[in-house]
């Protein structure tokens, strides 16, 4: 009787809310920070470092804190799967290692940048 | 009167009791715009050279026996018309992510494997008396696995599957299609079973979602999304299963 890969199941619906998220939010984030800016739908002084740090209360921490780390865990199991289709699915192993890593160490990186920034 | 026009078939052929290596044969074949490679293919076999082995039936894109590679790509040989052709030639090859026994013929044994593993067939928790009738379907449930039934087993898909040609274990599009199709079907009740099979080590997660299994499925079915839609619902049954259950 064949045993559900559990596992494979976690992390690949995970990839599906961290590509959910991105697509959700990063566009959004853009607008906000760059695009709206650059036509004077929203004045500079809005998204200027200062200003967003005054608003970085706990919550858009955690907000920035999981945009940030789902985005980067759907690119890196995309970047697993382009890995395989260029036909190095026989390093399997390394290569989850390899993404998987990356993607603790991004998180980690990300939780302490954002502790690091001052509160307002 | 007018020489009859001709076209060159280059076939790859492989004759294990005579040469240990593929080798290519051209054939100069009478050209008319309604022939398919399989006519040009059968006019070989009857008329220049009767040892030429490929697999047949129904010669209409039905059964999906006449699988091959017709200049690189994964074809119904009884679908692709001469005409298509783009050069003064045409290349026909056996599909490669199989063992070749013969010329255009291979081993489909994989592929029955994995086909026998889903068990395409209706799965019935209790089966009710021939009298009572059949198991019948509302339309809207019968337009939920259309289009995975219109699979024929050709094998194109495998062949155009680039994770099936690194891991044979993989259980590869058509399978994974067919158990979509009986997974979504309103009178089959062996969904839990299938879904355990599709979602085990060598199930539907290896999957990349190239696609190209829908871009030459030649009956328009997309396995790629049936396999992206059988992750789904596996990985909430698995998650499912993980969450306490209610007393």
């Amino acid at each position: 009787m064949a045993e559900p890969d559990k596992l494979e199941a976690v992390l690949w619906l995970t990839f599906t809310l961290g590509g959910f998220i991105a697509a959700l939010f990063i566009p959004v984030i853009i607008v906000i920070n760059n695009l709206a800016p650059g036509i004077g739908a929203l004045s500079q002084e809005i998204v200027s470092y200062d200003s967003m740090l005054a608003r970085l209360g706990p919550l858009a921490r955690i907000f920035f804190l999981i945009v940030v780390v789902a985005s980067i865990y759907h690119g890196m199991h995309r970047f697993k799967f382009v890995l395989f289709d260029i036909g190095l699915l026989k390093f399997k192993t390394p290569i989850y290692v390899l993404t998987y890593a990356i993607i603790v160490i991004s998180a980690m990186i990300a939780i302490y940048s954002l502790i690091l920034i001052p509160n307002p | 009167m007018a020489s009859q026009k001709t076209i060159k078939i280059r076939v790859k052929r492989y004759i294990p009791e005579k040469a240990e290596e593929p080798f290519y044969s051209e054939y100069d074949v009478p050209y008319s715009e309604d022939m398919v490679v399989l006519d040009a293919l059968n006019y070989i076999k009857d008329n220049l050279d009767g040892s030429l082995s490929f697999r047949w039936s129904c010669r209409m894109g039905v059964c999906g026996s006449c699988s091959a590679n017709v200049d690189g790509k994964p074809k119904l040989t009884c679908s692709s018309f001469l005409k298509e052709s783009k050069g003064d030639s045409i290349l026909v090859e056996p599909l490669s992510h199989f063992r070749t026994i013969k010329d255009l013929v291979v081993e489909i044994d994989v592929f029955v494997k994995k086909l026998k593993s889903i068990k395409p067939w209706i799965i019935r928790n209790e089966e009710k008396p021939i009298a009572d009738g059949e198991y019948l379907q509302t339309p809207e449930q019968r337009d939920l696995i259309k289009q995975t039934s219109m699979c024929i087993n050709c094998m194109l898909c495998y062949e155009a599957c680039p994770v099936f040609d690194m891991d044979n274990d993989f259980i590869g599009p058509a399978a994974a299609a067919i158990s979509y199709r009986s997974v979504m079907d309103s009178r089959d009740d062996g969904a839990k079973e299938r879904l355990d099979i599709l979602t085990s080590k060598h199930g539907v997660w290896d999957c990349t979602y190239i696609g190209e299994c829908s871009v030459v499925c030649p009956k328009a079915v997309d396995p790629a999304l049936a396999i992206q839609k059988l992750k789904a619902m596996g990985g909430i049954s698995i998650i499912k299963s993980l969450l306490p259950k209610k007393k």
